[in-house]
């Protein structure tokens, strides 16, 4: 079922937090954002059609379709949406982020970080992603991002020749 | 048919090096390995995989992608028999009779009848993609920018009706990929288009980027914050083998499954995927024992199972001779193929003769190679069955981060998968399917190209879409299904079709 989370209220009570109607509301949204962003393209050129016409008419009907949408979830009966699963949510992406940052660095005004290459990267990025569960074992986890990382390691760097930077800062690529 | 052997011959003689069938072996190994894995479908498997081939030669790369297509497909049978989740909607069907097979001690041979089902499936299913290929190509060198249009609105519409769920949401999902598609800068006129000033954006989306988001990374979530019930089948896997009076008994439900699927995988739009439920009514319907179905029947493994092999092999007929790929699956196939140069389309038959029948004579290897890796390995995809999923997904994620890293070097591309990676969940929570948009995003810019190159052909005129006879019909046939689908007979048949009888 789409329904079940780790925990947290719902957010707002009745029609206004039905899956349905949530889900016309984020297709108005992506519409919108999507009109707003391609409005000033031209729909038509000299030699036919323009770069706008199709980001420009799908926009409308993505609209459309939200607003149908939000006008259906009114006598369907979807289930109430339940709490978003932060843990896992923000784990997972903090995973990914720690992977993006580390690997080659960041310069980013404020931010700074030299590149530190798989050989950090790899088992941070297992570790972070693996407390995305309530069932994780800091132990089991150490010693799996461990050896994974020297798996990846071995298999996309040596084994398939990827240019992925290894330890930089130790050994120069 | 001398051609139809001249051809396959050529296909073989590429396919049969020593290389690429080693590749092929390869691909089938960890295509089961990681299809095995609860939790994780054949698109993921694919997702996931793409990057390691990218380091091969068109053929090999391709031949290796379709190997662990098949060996994902088969990985999703085993988990559906031997632990009732099945990775995808297809494999919902084998888990009904095939996990009660399992749990009255006869799994093993409910994986062998699979096996040997997907493999008879898988030889006709073959020799019919060398048979049709040459012609579809011609029929698709006959369309003009205006027919093809017409063709990928059909195809997009049947994709549309086959799912499950809303059709509105489904045809929102297929906007969202298209407009997704337009991200970037217009090759057309130079103009950026949504990139919001982000100059990560103007060269447009990469599809893995969006493919292992959706199916990689918003699984995951899925996974963790609804785990799955599992239940591993503590009894004997008992004898592989079928004696041969079983195979007798299921030679009529496989060559059934086989016919169906195979025609339902040819049509544009996923048709594949109701050719499971459609073999697994039928065997009910004819059986003599339709008591016995949903308690362990083997025609209600063999059949479907067939049915599924034989339509996942021939939804390549569509890709391969007009370049429009009928599901996610397929549409991962294009991301491949344009990774390595090729644009899939009827101009590849002549122009890559050796890599458009090796990968057809691959098709067969590949399911040799599923019946000599997976009945004797059986032992070991039962073991890694008991991997818990806490250790897995951390896996899943490293290799999901340096697959995208690697495709261009850019630790950026990592990110916005994330993103997709929520993206995904947030539409999995509002009951979206990911599929549509995936297919949608694919097809964007071929759909975008055929429509400009059609109206300066017509000199801006939108009659020539209903002008020519073949566009008129094919426009026609999609209102009408589109039209058939929402009246609510209709539905409500459409509904019970994806649910077990």
């Amino acid at each position: 079922m789409a329904d079940v989370s780790d925990g947290g209220p719902p957010a707002a009570t009745g029609w206004m937090a039905s899956r349905d109607f949530v889900a016309g509301l984020a297709l108005l949204l992506v519409g919108g954002g999507a009109l707003l962003g391609s409005m000033e393209l031209p729909v038509k050129t000299s030699s036919g059609v323009g770069s706008g016409l199709l980001p420009i008419s799908l926009s409308l009907i993505m609209m459309a379709l939200g607003l149908a949408q939000i006008g259906l979830s009114w006598r369907s009966a979807s289930p109430t949406l339940s709490g978003w699963p932060w843990r896992g949510t923000s784990a997972l992406i903090g995973a990914i982020v720690v992977f993006a940052i580390t690997i080659r660095g960041v310069n980013l005004g404020p931010l700074q970080l030299p590149a530190l290459g798989l050989v950090i990267a790899g088992p941070l990025t297992v570790f972070v992603a693996g407390l995305a569960t309530t069932d994780a074992r800091l132990g089991q986890l150490g010693l799996l991002s461990a050896g994974l990382s020297a798996f990846c390691l071995l298999l996309f760097r040596y084994g398939l020749g990827q240019p992925i930077p290894v330890a930089p800062w130790l050994i120069g690529y | 048919m001398g051609d139809v052997i001249g051809n396959l011959g050529l296909g073989f003689s590429v396919a049969l090096t020593l290389k690429n069938v080693a590749l092929c072996f390869l691909g089938c190994l960890i295509g089961t390995l990681v299809g095995v894995l609860p939790g994780v479908g054949p698109v993921a498997t694919i997702a996931i995989l793409l990057p390691i081939t990218m380091s091969l030669d068109p053929i090999g790369a391709l031949i290796m992608l379709a190997g662990i297509y098949y060996g994902a497909q088969y990985g999703g049978s085993t988990t559906a028999i031997l632990v009732n989740i099945p990775g995808e909607a297809t494999a919902v069907v084998t888990a009904l009779d095939g996990h009660q097979m399992a749990r009255n001690g006869e799994a093993g041979l409910a994986l062998g009848l699979a096996a040997i089902g997907s493999f008879i499936a898988g030889t006709i299913a073959t020799l019919l993609i060398a048979a049709l290929a040459a012609p579809m190509t011609k029929l698709g060198l006959l369309f003009g920018p205006s027919e093809y249009f017409a063709l990928m609105i059909m195809g997009l519409v049947f994709a549309v009706v086959l799912a499950r769920g809303s059709v509105l949401k489904a045809v929102a999902m297929i906007v969202f990929g298209v407009l997704l598609s337009c991200v970037g800068t217009d090759l057309e006129t130079g103009r950026e288009r949504l990139t919001f000033g982000v100059h990560h954006l103007y060269d447009g989306i990469e599809f893995v980027v969006i493919a292992m988001g959706l199916f990689g990374f918003a699984e995951i979530l899925k996974n963790i914050a609804d785990p799955e019930k599992r239940d591993v089948v503590r009894a004997r896997i008992g004898r592989l083998l079928p004696t041969a009076a079983e195979i007798r008994g299921n030679l009529a439900p496989i060559l059934r499954g086989t016919a169906l699927g195979s025609v339902l995988g040819i049509l544009p739009g996923n048709g594949a995927i109701l050719a499971p439920f459609a073999s697994y009514a039928i065997e009910k319907r004819v059986s003599r024992q339709p008591e016995t179905f949903g308690k362990g029947a083997q025609a209600g493994v063999a059949g479907p199972e067939s049915a599924n092999n034989a339509g996942a092999q021939t939804s390549f007929i569509p890709l391969l001779t007009l370049g429009l790929p009928p599901n996610a699956v397929m549409a991962l196939m294009v991301g491949a193929m344009l990774i390595q140069g090729i644009v899939p389309g009827p101009q590849v038959i002549d122009r890559n003769p050796q890599l458009f029948w090796g990968l057809i004579a691959s098709m067969w290897i590949g399911n040799v190679m599923l019946l000599i890796i997976n009945l004797p390995l059986i032992g070991i995809w039962v073991r890694l069955l008991a991997v818990p999923y806490r250790l897995l997904f951390p896996a899943i994620v490293l290799f999901c981060c340096i697959g995208v890293y690697s495709l261009s070097n850019d630790a950026t591309a990592v990110l916005m998968t994330g993103l997709f990676g929520l993206i995904g969940y947030a539409l999995y929570r509002l009951d979206f399917e990911p599929a549509p948009l995936a297919l949608g995003f694919v097809l964007g810019k071929l759909l975008e190209e055929k429509l400009r190159q059609a109206l300066i052909i017509s000199n801006g005129d939108p009659t020539t879409f209903v002008g020519s006879p073949i566009s008129a019909s094919l426009l026609g046939l999609a209102v009408f299904a589109l039209a058939l689908s929402l009246l609510p007979r209709v539905r409500r048949g459409r509904d019970t079709a994806f649910k077990e009888s």
